[in-house]
């Protein structure tokens, strides 16, 4: 017999997510950002099938105007005792702000793939195994099946 | 707490022994030492000034960098929010119902906050946040003092925002869920 119960409001959470998409984007843009899809999208994969090293990712972008000065000289890291990595991507905040809904998720989508192909530089993460390639295979082809990136034909 | 003679005499509060007032006289040595090397370090007129040919006197050029990297640094400060990207639980530290977690709705506040720091990694948030599903909203730019009075503004605001009112009266906060304190 399986017991069906929503627990959704009643209950606080106990699970830890491991693929974690947030934003820092200043207030006129933050209504287009699409957090929220990409991080459901990316509920389908799991990371311990690239890494037995990394517990947590957590993926910020940045939008800011380029007259905000704070938070500018943020970067990617790697915490190999937390296991965690944390990753920063600046999106260009004039051609984010004049974009429409569906370039928006595009140009979203698009950083957090070219991000990927970036761990190698990391700091620290080189020495560690994270199969970076076959990672953004399977985020590409869910981007792909979302229609947020264009479909790519192999021969 | 008074302490009597009588309660002294009887050995009632314990007196401290010859080999704890030696610690402390050496914890006082230690701490003597400190401050006199503190008072050589402090910065000495010379140090700061140059003496023009004739006779004026100038910041020397390092001390005025220093000033206007100082000054730089408290102009660009940003006061921002941290509000929830979904709908969910997240921790509460102001809830006074007896409950460690809120039901946040998406777009709600659960954090004003405000920072000069241009590098994340050396603010408090380390690149993710305190709670899953919460993101920083930059609401305002300006003077660290501006930004403060933003951030306090809103906070001592939060009580009657629509988002707090519309919660049943024993649920309601009186500052954000993530904030702890009024600064």
């Amino acid at each position: 017999m399986t017991l069906n119960v929503n627990l959704t409001q009643n209950t606080p959470p106990t699970e830890k997510f491991v693929l974690d998409i947030t934003s820092v984007a200043w207030h006129e843009v933050s209504p287009k950002m699409r957090n929220s899809e990409l991080r459901k999208a990316l509920k389908a994969l799991n990371i311990v099938n690239y890494t037995s090293e990394i517990k947590e990712v957590y993926f910020t972008f940045m939008v800011l105007p380029a007259d905000v000065e704070t938070w500018r000289d943020s970067k990617s890291s790697y915490s190999p005792q937390k296991k965690k990595l944390s990753l920063i991507a600046w999106l260009d905040y004039k051609k984010f702000a004049q974009a429409s809904d569906k370039e928006a998720i595009t140009m979203q989508a698009q950083t957090y793939l070219d991000t990927i192909l970036t761990f190698p530089t990391i700091r620290g993460l080189k020495k560690n195994p994270f199969d970076h390639q076959k990672f953004y295979n399977d985020v590409k082809a869910l981007f792909e099946k979302n229609q947020w990136i264009p479909t790519t034909i192999s021969s | 707490m008074k302490v009597s003679q009588e309660e002294i005499l009887s050995n009632k509060i314990k007196q401290p022994d010859k080999k704890s007032l030696k610690s402390t006289n050496l914890s006082i040595s230690i701490v003597g030492l400190l401050l006199c090397l503190f008072v050589y370090a402090v910065l000495k007129y010379e140090d700061v000034v140059d003496e023009q040919p004739d006779g004026t006197v100038i910041l020397k050029p390092e001390r005025e960098a220093k000033l206007k990297e100082g000054i730089k640094k408290i102009e660009k400060c940003t006061q921002y929010a941290l509000v929830a990207t979904e709908d969910g639980w997240f921790p509460c530290y102001t809830c006074t119902n007896g409950k460690n977690f809120i039901f946040l709705s998406r777009g709600e506040i659960w954090k004003y906050g405000y920072t000069c720091e241009k590098d994340i990694k050396k603010d408090r948030y380390k690149g993710d946040f305190p709670a899953q599903n919460l993101e920083a909203i930059p609401q305002f730019k300006g003077f660290l003092q501006e930004c403060k009075v933003e951030e306090l503004r809103k906070i001592f605001n939060y009580p009657i925002l629509p988002e707090n009112q519309k919660r049943k009266l024993e649920d309601r906060l009186a500052r954000p869920a993530g904030n702890n304190y009024d600064t």
